[in-house]
Parts: structure tokens; sequence; C-alpha cells
């Protein structure tokens, strides 16, 4: 933006001009200057600051009072042709997110996690292992499904509970699906959540 | 000033089987004044919710700008999404420049 020289109250004495831009001075007290931080350059080489110092001698105006609504109309002209040009610049910046989706599995994490409790309440609180076994790693599943297991025949329906002959306090999963089978070949799930229900 | 909003893309086509990190390419147009974003906003518009592990963003100058993320995001419609903060050192002159600027505007 062009400076503060609007908004200080002591109103610029001094400008120089540059072929770059202004320079304002402004006295705040008799035999002291101070000079402003001026907006100057809009040329190819980008914009920048210039200070009193750097042009000194150069090309000061004898009134700038009188010429200052000049200059700074020149400024901000200069400033809107600026900003006109910024706007057309873009810039592309390339995110990268690294996520971790609520899979299917965490699903079924959850699905067990709530067999879990409910299976804990049915052997009167005891402790309760809930175990995901999938049918390809132990093929013997397929034909013999030992007491107490709890069978999902599809993921998509729900539950069907075989709890009543539940002996031990370990109830297993089995869950058909090849994808999951793949799955659990990698993974074997297993999950001991260990919930202690008194009676 | 915020930019525009870029979707993750394929989001529908991950119903995989596996536990996985997922990587996303996201690329935001804004203009050359700017500035290095400080923040980020994320919105889920799914029901579940997924964990945002990082999110780094590849700045002009071949620099990588971090954000501390690290966290479940979970449905925001009703919300104005989770904000990322960038996580940038502040310099001891920073902070003094800040304190400066704090003596000199203090709070009423």
């Amino acid at each position: 933006m062009l400076l503060n020289k609007f908004k200080t109250p002591v109103a610029p004495t001094l400008c120089s001009e540059s072929s770059d831009g202004f320079v304002v001075r402004k006295a705040r007290s008799l035999g002291r200057s101070e000079s402003l931080q001026v907006r100057a350059s809009a040329s190819a080489e980008g914009t920048g600051w210039l200070d009193s110092a750097s042009t000194e001698g150069t090309g000061w105006l004898d009134s700038a009072s009188t010429k200052f609504g000049k200059v700074a109309s020149f400024v901000e002209r200069k400033l809107e042709e600026v900003r006109e040009e910024f706007t057309h610049e873009v810039v592309e910046y390339f995110g990268t997110a690294v996520i971790m989706k609520k899979l299917q599995m965490l699903e079924i994490i959850d699905r067990v996690a709530d067999i879990q409790d409910d299976t804990s309440e049915l052997v009167g609180g005891k402790r309760v292992t809930v175990q995901l076994i999938s049918t390809n790693i132990d093929p013997r599943m397929k034909s013999a499904i030992p007491t107490g297991c709890i069978i999902i025949p599809k993921l998509e329906s729900a539950p069907i509970w075989n709890c009543t002959n539940v002996s031990r306090y370990t109830a297993k999963l089995l869950v058909h699906g090849t994808e999951l089978s793949k799955v659990m070949n990698i993974l074997w799930l297993k999950l001991d959540l260990q919930t202690q229900v008194k009676l | 000033m915020m930019s525009n909003k870029e979707i993750f893309p394929g989001w529908p086509a991950l119903e995989g089987m596996a536990i996985q990190n997922v990587v996303f390419q996201l690329r935001f147009t804004v203009s050359k004044t700017f500035g290095v974003p400080g923040a980020i906003i994320v919105h889920n518009g799914h029901p579940n919710e997924f964990l945002l592990i990082s999110f780094n963003l590849e700045l002009p100058d071949r620099s990588t700008a971090h954000y501390v993320t690290e966290s479940w995001v979970y449905n925001t419609e009703k919300t104005d999404g989770r904000i990322f903060f960038r996580n940038k050192v502040c310099t001891s002159q920073s902070r003094v420049d800040f304190r400066s600027q704090e003596s000199l505007d203090p709070i009423a």
C-alpha cells in the first residue's frame, strides 16, 4: 500500500521523484525531518521500497504541498496498475494429503466390538475373547464349526447369533468371504478385548 | 483470504477392505499475493470419519510447508470444518516484534 502518509498527522513537507516512484519526507518538529516509507517501484523488476536517503538530492520538489495531490494520484494510479497486474498472476501450490479412511475393516472391528459386549453379557459377564477367523486361514473351520462360534454368513447381513452353546469364554467369529479372507491373511485380526462384566 | 476448494479425487471408489494410507495429490491455484497458507480447512461430508495423517504443501521455492494434522476428521456438515495450522517455527525476533506490537497496542 501507499505507506501511511495519509494517516500521519503531520503533513508531508517534501517529496522527491525518481524514475521508479516517489519519496515523501515529513517534518515532525523543527530542525528534524523524518522520511516515510515510500512505495516506489512499479518496474518490471518488481516492487520495492525506497527511502529518502537513497534518493537524496535527486530532484526534490520545491513545494511538495502543492503537488502532493498530483503525486498521490499518480502513485495510486500506479498502484492500481500493479494491483491489476498481480490479480492476473496466480501461483499453484501442490498439496499432498495422506489419510486413512474408515474402511470396511474398521467397521467390522466396531461390529465385533459390539458382538463382544453382547456376548459378554450372554455368558454371564465373564471374560470374553472375540476372534476373527478366516476360512482361508483355517480350512477346518469350513466343515467343523466348534461350539460357541458366532457365524456371520455375509458381511452385509446382520449377525446370526448362536450363543446358546457357548461353553468356553472364547467366542470365535467366522467370516465368509474371499476378500475378507485375503485381508485376514495379512492382518490375522485378533481381538482380545478382555471385558470384565460382573453378574 | 481463502483459496478455492479442492475435493479429494476418487473418494467414493475407496471401498477397499484393508486399512491403508491413501495419498491424495491436490492442486490449489491462488493469487500471487496470497502468500504461504498459514492453515488449511478440511471439510468432511461423509458420515464416517477419516484420519488425516499428514498434509504438506510444496512451495514455489521447492521447500515444503508442513501442517500439523494426525487427527480424525468427523462429519463437518454442522460445523465450519476442521482447521489445521502450519507448523512454522516462530523465531525469537518474531516474538520480539509481536511483543513490541502488543506493547504498542495494549488490550483495553
